[in-house]
């Protein structure tokens, strides 16, 4: 195993550890519990088994291993990114609708 | 006489915005008129000093920005039923001397909202002067309606055409977002000069909510 898998497989380890205490503090519920623990043992297994990839490589048009990687974990960023804009977006919209609900309910009689 | 709203928006503005509602409630006939300041999230006593000059105080617990105070104040103001809105500043850019003059063109049923608009002489920073000359620009551009100061916030409005404007900018877009529904709306725009003045330089619109708001205003054409 080389320097770099160690590196990939200690971190999915981890995190696989703090997604399953984020879990039982009730922090991630069951669906993103289990979202979230299938990427990092996608992680360590791509990690640990390289070769098992090749065979996409081809069809894929990719010259390395390293850039479908690459390429793969961008396009997975871009989906999170996305996803948490829209959570903050959503969220934003009902903070300001709760915080102007709640100024216009407690203003003083004129 | 129609019922007559000021609303200022205002956050950690204690040292100003006492003096401001004074000075509004001494221009203005106060059996018309309401002043209304709505403290976004200050942590200082703005909402204290403010209820003690004479304003009705709404109070945002956390800062949403400029855009949701005036949308809060507004809100308030046409449902305790003021028919004709004024917008302006907590910070004292805005001198409630020429609120008469504000109003008037409303009043004499030829606009549905007056902008006030300040001269761009020295009084104003440097780096003002060139930012509203840029996003003035860009507006007479992107939306064909040419109009000297598209980010004065010194305002007045019928609570009829605040309908129109309603807004979803948070931030110091709010003021070109309003125009841009005025302009759609065909609403009658009018423009009066105002006093300039800048307390100061440090507080307001920054150079990166003018490129915000230059970004909104693309959107906006595209929308």
């Amino acid at each position: 195993m080389t320097g770099i898998q160690l590196v990939a497989v200690a971190f999915a380890a981890v995190m696989a550890f703090l997604t399953y205490t984020a879990w039982r503090r009730g922090e991630l519920d069951n669906r993103e519990s289990l979202l979230w623990m299938a990427v990092w043992i996608a992680l360590a297994l791509v990690s640990l088994f390289p070769d098992r990839l090749r065979a996409v490589i081809a069809p894929l048009q990719v010259a390395r291993l390293i850039d479908l990687v690459m390429v793969a974990g961008i396009l997975f960023l871009a989906a999170v990114v996305f996803q948490l804009n829209r959570s903050l977006r959503r969220l934003e919209s009902k903070l300001v609708q709760l915080v102007r609900s709640l100024a216009l309910k407690e203003e003083p009689p004129c | 006489m129609s019922p007559i709203a000021v609303v200022i928006p205002a956050r950690d503005e204690q040292g100003r915005v006492g003096a401001v509602v004074k000075r509004v409630r001494s221009e203005a006939d106060g059996s018309t008129t309401s002043v209304y300041v709505v403290d976004d999230g200050s942590q200082d006593g703005t909402a204290a000093v403010a209820r003690e000059a004479g304003a009705r105080v709404l109070r945002h617990r956390v800062n949403l920005g400029k855009g949701a105070a005036l949308l809060t104040g507004a809100e308030a103001a046409v449902k305790a039923g003021a028919q004709l809105l004024v917008l302006m500043d907590a910070d004292g850019q805005h001198d409630p001397g020429d609120l008469s003059r504000l109003l008037e063109p409303i009043q004499a049923g030829r606009a549905d909202l007056v902008l006030g608009y300040r001269l761009f002489t020295r009084e104003m920073p440097a780096a003002m002067r060139l930012g509203n000359t840029v996003l003035s620009g860009l507006f007479a551009t992107l939306f064909g309606v040419t109009l000297r100061d598209t980010q004065c916030g010194y305002r007045a409005v019928t609570a009829k055409a605040l309908g129109k404007l309603r807004w979803s900018a948070l931030d110091y877009a709010v003021e070109t977002e309003m125009l841009v529904h005025a302009a759609r709306a065909g609403l009658r725009i009018e423009e009066v000069p105002i006093a300039t003045v800048y307390h100061d330089r440090y507080k307001g619109t920054t150079p990166v909510d003018g490129l915000r708001i230059l970004a909104n205003m693309l959107r906006w054409r595209l929308a």
